[in-house]
């Protein structure tokens, strides 16, 4: 994408700002249906870039464009979660115990790495999605996702490990219930 | 199996751990059975998320985005005019049912028939309540009054964004009820109309603040009316 389309788009032309669109749309919409779920990714993938219109003209260059659509649309998405009132009151609390029973022993399972993410995802709370979606998906530090999430860099570690454990029993249910219908 | 480092795997995983730590979860991991196959199935899920694939939304997003970000008014205070005014967000998300597009076919008949006694009769006064219903339902249509900018006919950005709403709509015109699109035809033709007869007394009073306001009302009513037809061809 030209660089001068977003000067373009800054300056009002629709033109512009719809290449601007497609050149991010595939990016935003990916992270709103890992983070909200597909039912609400395409009304907040539109929130997101109407958003972005009405900022343009706070875009000073100080990151790529691409790091700061990036940013707000993360922010978005999580507005909408605590307009909700499902981000914050989600999160797993911390002394909850472990999210399923460990095996006793077993050897390394060999999983289909190409799961179905988006359905194993639906049975985490929305905050420990997002923390995972925004740490092993979008590749942020957990420095950033407490910033972004309003919540400690403990917490953040604690809910990634706990959302991959989930993902993870999820993962054996699956490989069991393969196992069994082979048998 | 200790559930103290089986709770510090993804911090292990992920590098979080002091050197010191290290050397004790790898001694733990060297004896514990549990928490190596753990270890092994929280990169294997995280792996599985770095390898998940994007994909293309189902459905065409721009149409509804487009709708949203043009839907500035055409009038405004200079006061408060900026050089790149852009409506407020409770300003958008403008949408009509079906029954709501026919209320709007009769509403603009009365705007052309407005605009069509101004255009003939130089000298008319602004409409009263002694005329017609119609007709003061057409005059409660304008904008308030004020300090009111001459509508610019020559506007770039109305005659875009109509532009690539019209190309919208031809191009899923065929996904349309056709009932619906004989409806939408009918009063894009009426609003056309409509946009004509009010520039067409413009250019003999440009200043005249009620056909500005005539003018301005049927541009925002056929850039309405557009948005929302593409909308539902994108529903």
């Amino acid at each position: 994408m030209p660089v001068d389309d977003v000067a373009l788009a800054a300056q009002g032309d629709t033109g512009a700002f719809e290449r601007v669109y497609h050149a991010h749309l595939r990016r935003v919409h990916n992270l709103a249906r890992r983070m909200a779920g597909s039912e609400s990714a395409d009304e907040l993938t539109q929130d997101v870039f109407v958003r972005v219109w009405q900022k343009l003209s706070t875009f000073r260059g100080e990151s790529s464009f691409g790091t700061w659509l990036h940013r707000l649309a993360v922010n978005v998405i999580v507005e909408r979660f605590r307009t909700l009132g499902t981000m914050r009151d989600r999160f797993l609390a911390d002394g909850e115990t472990v999210l399923e029973r460990l095996p006793e022993s077993r050897a390394p399972a060999r999983y289909d790495a190409r799961m179905d993410l988006d359905t194993a995802m639906k049975r985490l709370p929305p905050g420990a999605r997002a923390v995972f979606v925004l740490h092993d998906i979008e590749g942020y530090r957990h420095e950033e996702i407490g910033e972004i999430l309003g919540v400690s860099i403990g917490t953040s570690k604690s809910q990634l490990h706990r959302a991959r454990m989930t993902l993870r029993s999820h993962l054996n249910e699956r490989r069991d219930s393969r196992e069994h219908a082979l048998d | 199996m200790s559930t103290h480092w089986t709770d510090r795997l993804s911090d292990y995983q992920d590098g979080e751990l002091s050197a010191a730590e290290y050397a004790a979860c790898d001694a733990h991991l060297a004896e514990c059975d549990v928490c190596r196959t753990v270890l092994h199935e929280l990169r294997l899920v995280t792996v599985a998320a770095r390898g998940d694939e994007d994909r293309d939304p189902a459905v065409n997003l721009w149409p509804g985005i487009l709708s949203q970000i043009t839907s500035r008014p055409v009038v405004v205070h200079p006061a408060t005019r900026s050089a790149r005014s852009r409506p407020a967000p409770s300003e958008r998300r403008i949408s009509f049912s079906l029954p709501q597009l026919a209320l709007a076919a009769s509403l603009l008949i009365a705007v052309t028939a407005s605009v069509s006694y101004l255009a003939t009769g130089r000298n008319a006064v602004r409409p009263t309540p002694q005329e017609p219903p119609i007709l003061a339902m057409a005059e409660s249509l304008t904008l308030p009054s004020g300090d009111v900018v001459p509508a610019n006919f020559a506007d770039a950005q109305f005659d875009k964004a109509v532009a690539d709403l019209e190309q919208i709509l031809h191009d899923q015109r065929e996904t349309l009820d056709p009932r619906t699109v004989m409806v939408i035809e009918r009063n894009l033709r009426l609003i056309d109309e409509a946009i004509r007869q009010a520039r067409a007394a413009l250019d003999a009073d440009p200043a005249n603040t009620y056909l500005n306001s005539h003018l301005a009302e049927a541009r925002r009513r056929k850039l309405d009316l557009l948005r929302r037809a593409t909308s539902l061809s994108g529903d």
